[in-house]
This record gives structure tokens, C-alpha cells and sequence, in this order.
């Protein structure tokens, strides 16, 4: 199968290797003039350059976006022994360069004796090399601040910085001139194209997302597309690591569809109503796994049986209620109106929820648990059924990052933000539904928050 | 495809007050696809209103139902069974659907569930933007394809007004200038001599300053002449 190589970086001459050790057909493409397809059962993308059009089923992004150091240029300036201030503003996970940037810049001040101080809205919680230079600047004596809210006023004539950051606990007051903050970067007018060519999501800075999780280093959020940069990546090793991971994603995606039909299999876990399908491609684009494709003839869309990993994320976002799970759900308790019933995925809230049992034992018979495939399968439409019937619901889900269906942890938390905003809205207690992001081994936060919700 | 988007709860349930058995019909075309009226949006509104009786003691009945579309009068008639004992018809129909269906069942009140917002396209899921006004005269092969009349915020036929800036356009900062895709998009197609071509004043008639308007074609009629 052919793969197209897009853009010109260092990395293509091994990646281009390595394609053609796993039996792939890799094609450079430096000059792309568009590009078309979907990904799904066919995987297909025609890509055209100057001069010729090439079919292929994978696309691998190495063009390198054009981000400066954003930290380097300033931690020079910094003189005497006033502390300096890190401060990364950014509302969800900051970019991974960004981070990675800072964090080198805080441990080498750090280590000349200064006093470093770095301020987060949102602490990015696990990537590649984030995790040791954490380690790295906690033991040089760097200061981390996860505040809520920030102040910073400036006085133009001297440059000093007057910070106030509140954590919700303490308020933290700074004076200094050394105040390293990141430049906008702008990721280059090739890279642009191709993102818009190819529809995928970009960061607030406008560079594209290739930071989809720590689990799934590669992946866009269009199936079939991958990024591998050489620009967050020191290591040769992390490299290797990030090209055997896209071979290995590319090939369980090559012909799933095609093989299943081949063998005469049906798709096992997801059906469709034909009637009540709107063949609207809402399934197609959410589906995480390449496992809904249009079936032209019929005008419906079809699930694929080997690539489909049943997490239900097509049930959810489904606007005409015309996708089900064929399997019923398992029920564990007992219904009344004053219980508790708890959707857990089966990833993490399960387990979590299984190690409860016994201590709760009281409380379990007034809780009915649930395990789903995964949150991304709970809509707003289900969470408002069952609260007809029970008189809260607590949904668990993976955290951030741990997904194994990439997004449904936050699709979950999504619609249970919409489904508080309507119960407030028609008046009712908000409260009564709520969810939580765990990994399996925290029984005791949950406890905490099954106690809370129970009275 | 029509846009729309739904009413806000409070406005739902105002209109709903007082009326105990109560069918919601959503409609399975544009609005499903744009997750403003569909089965998923109907099912919710039910639940929604049931527990908000509940919390009330007010006692209620929620059906909901799916035509295929409501403006297709025959998708309507096989409904009309389940409308039987309604009170109440919540149209979750774009605004043709709900006067379709208050035309076709003349006993029975048809309240609107959802705002009729515009024609327009899914940029991605989630996410609707307008692309046509309906103004019944397309200009858009002088203007490389993209729209004046619906994507610039003043309708200008011959260029940008001094509230273009960086490409946006004054009214907000998060919508495009229109004149900037448009000169954009010529220069893409290396046809931005097609600008020095003057655009007439246009003759408003053609779109809704011409009165109610309606089609029709002849030779697809079962009942005339031609």
C-alpha cells in the first residue's frame, strides 16, 4: 500500500526505510497541491503535486512547523536576585514544545542558584520527556503554581511585573522583571495548507494538534493522517518508538473493512437502523477507529466490523438515534428513585467501583453500576432517561490523556456539562448528575465522591 | 441544508404549560443533521419535561415521533394516528415544518420547538456556517464562489467596506470579511480581473422583498396544461 510522505523534514529518510522494511510503498511529497478522500473502509487519499497524482492509503505529516524556542531568547536577561517568573497561561495542556522549552529554561536558572517560579493554569500532566524534566526542575528547586486566577500588571517605565496568582488556597505575590512568557508561534504557510487541506484540528495558536495524546504519539484527528516531528523529539530512540507506532496503527487499519466483508463477517457489536439514518457522517467523523463507512449504494453508513472497538462513541453522537450496541448492558443493583446509578467504563470506573463494593456495602444497594465501553458512549439523552428512573447519576470516565478511544472521556464530561445546564435550566437540582475523571486505582477518590453524592 | 437551533428550555416549557398530553415531533432530515431537531434532541426535550413535571407533581404524557420530513404532506399523514390524543404538537421542524404541520392538522395546536436560523453547511461536527440567503438571483460565478449577499455582513456587491480589518470583518472579530475570501479566492483561481467587472444595483424582487415567493414547474404538475 502506498503512503505519502508529506513535507521536508530530517526523519523522512529513516521513515522512508522503515515503510519499505514493513512492506509499504512510501512517496515523498514536498509540493503538495491538494490533496482529497476519506479515510474509513477504503483509506484512500488522492494526493496530487506538481507533476503527478498519487493514490494512497496513509498519510504521514513530517513537515516541520516554524516554532521558535519561545524561552530561550529571554532567561539571559534576567540580573540580580530577583525571582523569575514562568508563566504558562493556557486554558488545557500547554504545547508540548512550549512546555518542554520552559521547563529546560527553569532547570538551567534554577541550577545557577536563582529563584525560579513557574505558574500554570493547567498542568500538563504526562508526555514524552515532561515527566523526568518535572523531576528534573522539582529537585533543582524550581517552584510550580497551578493557580486559578492570575493578575499581572506592569509598569511600562521600570518593566517591573507586579504577579498575584491564586490557587483557591493562597494568593501568591511576585515582583520581578524576569518574567518569561511564550511568544505567539506561527506555524509555517505550508503547514497551514496542509492542515486545511487535510480538515484537522489546530491548537489556539494556529499550529496544528500532533499532540493527540501521550498513548497515541502520532495520530490527528482524521483517521488514516499521522504527524511525526522531529522538533518535540530529542531523543533517537523516541523517534524509532514514535515511526514503529504509526506502522503498527497503519496496519491494523489497512482493510478492515474489506477483509471482515471478504470472510462474510458482520460487524459485531455496533447496527444501524436504515430508516432513521440521516447519512449525515456525524458517526463517520467522531468514530475513532476508522470503523464507519459510507455504503453509497443504500445511502446509509455501515459499520466495519474488525476496526470497530465497540466504545459507542457513534451511539452518542448519532443525531437521529439510529445507531445502537447490540449488546445489552449488564446491570448490577437494584432501581429506585432515590439510588445512585453509576455508567463506568470499563477502563477504569469499573474497577475502580468493584473495589467499593465491599466497604459500601450498605450504600451499594441504593447503587446500580453500569459498565459501558467507554464514557464517549453516554449522551445527554441517556444521562436525562436515567434520571427519570434514579435519582443521580455518576458517570466515570478515564482521565485525560488515558482514553483508549482518545476522546470519550471528554465527550462524557462534555455532555454531563450539558446535561447540569439544562436540569438548571428547567429548574432542577444540578447536582443530580455528575462526572468524574479516575484511573482504576483510585477506589478512595471515588468513595469520596459516591459518600458526597449520597448524603 | 436549513441550520437551526433549538429553543431555549424556559421558552419550551412556557409554551407548554398547562397542556398535559404532549407529542414532540422531530423531524428526520436538515435539523437532524444539524442536531437541532432530531430523534436524539426530541427524546431529550421529553425526558427533560417529564422530570421537570415530575419535580412539580404536575402530571404528563411525552410522545415523540420522527416523520422522515415534515414538509412532504404524506410523511405527515402517517402520523396523523399518533397525533390523535394530543393536546399539544411540539414541531421540532424548521419554520416550513411546523406551519406544514399546523396546516395538516388544523384541530390541532403546533408550537415550535426550534429556531430556523439559515442555509448553510457542517464545517465540522458541531459546527454551522451560513452560505446562502436564498435571494433567488446567484451571482456567485462573478464572485469566485463565495457568497456577498450571505457572507458579507452588509451585502456589498463591489468590494469590501472600511469595517474589513486583517481579514474580519468589524461587526466580530471571529467572522470572516467576505470581500477578503473573495478576493482571496480569485487570486487562488488567478481571476481577480473579474473584480473591475461593475455589479449592477440588484433587483431585490427576486429575493424576500418581493413578497412571499413560491416555484413551480409546470411539466411536473399533475393538473395543468402547459
Amino acid at each position: 500500500m502506498n503512503v505519502a510522505i508529506l513535507g521536508k523534514s530530517q526523519v523522512n529518510d529513516l521513515l522512508e526505510k522503515k515503510l519499505s522494511e514493513e512492506g509499504f510503498t512510501p512517496c515523498r511529497v514536498e509540493c503538495l497541491e491538494d490533496i482529497t478522500g476519506f479515510s474509513g473502509e477504503r483509506l484512500d487519499y488522492i494526493v496530487r503535486t506538481t507533476g503527478q497524482t498519487v493514490k494512497v492509503g496513509h498519510v504521514i505529516v513530517t513537515e516541520e512547523p516554524v516554532c521558535e524556542k519561545p524561552f530561550s531568547n529571554h532567561y539571559r536577561v534576567t540580573v540580580g536576585n530577583e525571582p523569575v517568573v514562568f508563566i504558562l497561561d493556557y486554558p488545557s495542556e500547554s504545547p508540548a514544545h512550549y512546555t518542554v522549552d520552559a521547563l529546560e529554561n527553569a532547570i538551567k536558572l534554577a541550577r545557577r542558584r536563582k529563584q525560579v517560579f513557574y505558574l500554570s493554569r493547567f498542568m500538563r500532566t504526562a508526555g514524552y520527556q515532561t515527566e523526568n524534566l518535572y523531576k528534573e526542575a522539582r529537585n533543582a528547586g524550581v517552584t510550580f503554581i497551578k493557580y486559578l486566577s492570575l493578575e499581572i500588571a506592569c509598569d511600562t517605565e521600570t518593566g517591573l511585573y507586579r504577579i498575584m496568582a491564586d490557587d483557591g488556597y493562597d494568593a501568591l505575590k511576585l515582583e520581578s522583571t524576569a518574567v518569561i512568557k511564550p511568544e505567539s508561534s506561527t506555524a509555517s504557510e505550508k503547514m497551514d495548507r496542509i492542515a486545511r487541506l487535510l480538515r484537522l484540528k489546530c491548537n489556539e495558536d494556529s499550529s496544528v494538534n500532533d499532540d493527540r495524546s501521550f498513548l497515541f504519539p502520532t495520530l490527528t484527528s482524521r483517521n488514516g493522517i499521522y504527524f511525526i516531528h522531529s522538533s518535540t523529539i530529542t531523543a533517537e530512540t523516541e523517534l524509532q518508538d514514535r515511526i514503529a507506532f504509526t506502522i503498527s496503527e497503519m496496519k491494523e487499519r489497512t482493510g478492515h473493512g474489506l477483509a471482515d466483508a471478504a470472510a462474510g463477517k458482520e460487524a459485531k457489536g455496533i447496527e444501524i437502523d436504515a430508516g432513521k439514518c440521516a447519512f449525515c457522517y456525524t458517526c463517520f467523523r467522531a468514530c475513532p477507529h476508522s470503523a464507519m463507512a459510507p455504503d453509497y449504494e443504500n445511502s446509509v453508513m455501515k459499520n466495519l466490523g474488525n476496526g470497530c472497538q465497540t466504545c459507542g462513541i457513534c451511539v452518542s453522537v448519532c443525531p437521529a438515534d439510529a445507531v445502537k450496541m447490540k449488546a445489552e448492558k449488564p446491570v448490577d443493583g437494584v432501581k429506585a428513585p432515590n439510588a445512585l446509578k453509576i455508567l463506568c467504563c470499563e477502563n477504569s470506573g469499573k474497577a475502580a467501583a468493584q473495589m467499593l463494593k465491599h466497604e459500601l456495602a450498605g450504600l451499594f444497594e441504593r447503587i446500580e453500576t453500569v459498565p459501558v465501553s467507554c464514557g464517549g458512549e453516554i449522551s445527554v439523552e441517556t444521562i436525562t432517561a436515567d434520571l427519570k428512573h434514579y435519582g443521580k447519576v455518576l458517570v466515570l470516565t478515564c482521565m485525560d490523556d488515558a482514553c483508549k478511544h482518545f476522546e470519550g472521556n471528554k465527550r462524557a464530561a462534555r455532555f454531563v456539562e450539558k446535561t447540569k445546564a439544562l436540569l438548571a435550566a428547567s429548574g432542577l437540582d444540578e447536582k443530580r448528575v455528575e462526572c468524574m475523571k479516575l484511573s482504576h486505582a483510585m477506589p478512595m477518590a471515588l468513595r469520596d465522591q459516591i459518600l458526597e453524592m449520597m448524603g | 441544508m436549513i441550520v437551526a437551533e433549538q429553543k431555549p428550555l424556559e421558552e419550551i416549557s412556557k409554551s407548554l404549560e398547562g397542556f398535559e398530553n404532549i407529542v414532540i415531533a422531530a423531524c428526520g432530515t436538515c435539523v437532524t443533521v444539524c442536531m437541532a431537531g432530531g430523534e436524539k434532541e426530541a427524546l431529550k426535550l421529553a425526558s427533560v419535561l417529564e422530570l421537570n413535571r415530575a419535580e412539580q407533581a404536575v402530571p404528563v404524557k411525552v410522545k415523540v415521533v420522527t416523520p422522515k420530513r415534515q414538509c412532504d404532506v404524506e410523511f405527515l399523514d402517517d402520523m396523523a394516528e399518533e397525533f390523535g390524543g394530543a393536546d399539544v404538537i411540539l414541531s421540532m421542524g424548521c419554520g416550513a415544518g411546523v406551519q406544514f404541520m399546523a396546516e395538516r392538522f388544523r384541530g390541532k395546536l403546533v408550537l415550535p420547538g426550534i429556531n430556523t436560523k439559515f442555509i448553510g453547511v457542517a464545517r465540522e461536527i458541531g459546527v454551522w456556517t451560513e452560505m446562502c440567503q436564498g435571494c433567488g438571483a446567484c451571482i456567485l460565478e462573478k464572485t469566485g464562489g463565495v457568497c456577498p449577499v450571505a457572507r458579507c455582513s452588509k451585502s456589498n456587491f463591489n468590494g469590501p467596506c472600511g469595517g474589513s480589518m486583517d481579514g474580519k470583518c468589524e461587526i466580530d472579530p471571529n467572522v470572516d470579511c467576505g470581500w477578503q475570501l473573495i478576493y482571496d479566492r480569485l487570486k487562488e483561481l488567478d481571476r481577480v480581473e473579474k473584480l473591475y467587472e461593475i455589479v449592477e444595483p440588484k433587483d431585490w424582487r427576486s429575493s424576500r422583498d418581493g413578497g412571499p415567493r413560491s416555484v413551480e414547474k409546470k411539466e411536473m404538475r399533475l393538473d395543468t396544461d402547459i
